[in-house]
């Protein structure tokens, strides 16, 4: 003991109570109860037999916490053993478990595979479709060219009505530009690569616009477009049609019916009928120029 | 007398043990003279009373015997066994003496011989007994396995069915309360 447990006066006082040595014939007085029969009573409440000593592995709560969680420790670490061996179907890789079983030559170590699996991650992120679209990177033209390019693979660009797609196109490259992005010369210049690549037909729609934008700015008064410019100039004067309507009435009877009749087929045929109906007409007309011709 | 000296110091207690499973009365004499003091000192500090102690010591050797048959050898021994037996057959009687009540008890201080002389002899003696019967039960047979027989708290612990922190509890509350007694009858000098 490092530390007495009593002072030496207390100690001292304590050791004074001694006890008398056994007293004679003890053993005689033992063995005299023995032989008649004056034995304790097993059911008095006296202590039973003490147990062989044993370490109690389930008691008190500290043991019985560290038992639980050393326990649970032990189902966890047989576990993982037992994935990255493969008993559950193809080995897990775990860094140290799967390493040492690999060493001990029991399970290949799947290492490979989950680094493959790594590399193949990023490639699902960069297929996977964004519907939003958002501003690129790149800076003046490219930056144009790649929003466009952008709207143009969104399939809900796509559906939208041609205003509306202009309008958004137009949204979002005033985002380029105050973004700074890119320069109104970047937006020009891109366009005019992005024109180059349209097929022929739209390049030209899109060029007569232009053009006639273009001219509103300046002032022009020109705002027909070039077919309609053509048909009017094809517009009669009001001379010539008081001389065709003198020509329909010296017509024939059945001519100007036909006429009248061709006429109103004319405004609900098909695009493939109307030029048999025209031809119609023509001959109608050069029958009666030549009668009015011979008349004169 | 040599003779038997002889077969003291030769057979062990599992092998006495044996015998008792024998049913050898010479083995457990054999068994008394050798550990029979054990008993006896521990029952004579905690009921402090010479007759009730021997009762106690013969009752913890008459067990023995009536466990001869279920001995493992090998184990603790037959002094640790009359250890836990001894004091739990005091603590047992003084749980007895307590629901008895002090009337059917006899008045043990004034009819035993020995505390008489005692106290006649030594006034120190006396007042010791006094504070360590003043002591609560466990108390009690904490201070008297722990200081007296100087056994291990570990042991005692286990002897009283405690846990070892509870004991040591039991035990620095049985120390100052002695202590405290002891100093307080003005016999520490």
């Amino acid at each position: 003991m490092s530390q007495p447990v009593f002072p030496p006066n207390v100690a001292a006082a304590l050791d004074r109570l001694t006890v008398p040595p056994l007293p004679e014939g003890f053993s005689d007085r033992l063995l005299a109860r023995l032989a008649a029969g004056d034995m304790p009573l097993e059911s008095e409440a006296a202590p039973k037999l003490p147990e062989p000593r044993q370490r109690r592995i389930l008691g008190g709560r500290w043991r019985r916490s560290g038992f639980i969680v050393g326990s649970v420790g032990l189902l966890g670490m047989a576990t993982a053993t037992a994935a990255a061996a493969g008993i559950f179907g193809e080995p897990i890789y775990l860094p140290v478990v799967s390493e040492a079983l690999a060493k001990a030559d029991l399970v290949e170590n799947p290492k490979v595979k989950a680094a493959a699996k790594t590399e193949a991650k990023p490639k699902t992120v960069v297929s996977k479709p964004s519907p939003k679209v958002e501003p690129v990177a790149p800076k003046g033209k490219d930056a144009v060219k790649a929003a466009y390019a952008q709207l143009q693979a969104n399939p809900e660009f796509k559906t939208l009505p041609p205003k509306e797609r202009m309008r958004t196109a137009r949204r979002e490259i005033a985002k380029l530009v105050s973004n700074g992005a890119a320069t109104q010369d970047d937006v020009k210049a891109a366009w005019n690569e992005i024109l180059a690549t349209l097929p022929p037909r739209q390049r030209e729609r899109i060029e007569v616009a232009q053009q006639r934008r273009e001219a509103r700015k300046a002032g022009a008064a020109e705002t027909s477009k070039p077919g309609m410019r053509e048909r009017q100039r094809k517009q009669p004067t009001p001379e010539q049609k008081a001389a065709r309507r003198e020509a329909i009435r010296q017509m024939p009877e059945s001519d100007r019916a036909r006429i009248k009749e061709l006429r109103a087929q004319l405004q609900s045929a098909t695009p493939a009928e109307k030029p048999a109906l025209r031809r119609e007409l023509r001959e109608i007309w050069a029958r009666n120029a030549n009668v009015g011709a011979s008349n004169e | 007398m040599a003779s038997r000296a002889a077969t003291l110091t030769e057979e062990d207690d599992d092998a006495l043990m044996a015998r008792v499973a024998a049913r050898d009365p010479q083995a457990l004499r054999l068994l008394a003279d050798r550990h029979a003091a054990l008993p006896w000192r521990i029952a004579n500090r905690m009921l402090a009373d010479p007759a009730e102690a021997e009762d106690v010591a013969q009752e913890a050797l008459l067990r023995l015997w009536q466990q001869g048959e279920k001995w493992q050898a090998g184990q603790s021994g037959a002094a640790a066994w009359l250890t836990r037996v001894a004091t739990n057959l005091c603590l047992d009687r003084l749980r007895r003496r307590r629901f008895v009540g002090d009337d059917a008890v006899p008045e043990r201080a004034d009819d035993a011989p020995l505390a008489d002389t005692a106290i006649e002899a030594d006034e120190v003696r006396a007042a010791v007994a006094a504070c360590i019967e003043a002591l609560p039960d466990r108390q009690r047979s904490a201070i008297v396995l722990t200081y007296y027989e100087e056994t291990a708290n570990r042991d005692a612990a286990e002897y009283l069915s405690m846990q070892l922190k509870a004991f040591e509890s039991l035990l620095f509350r049985a120390r100052a309360a002695l202590r405290g007694c002891v100093e307080a009858k003005g016999v520490a000098s």
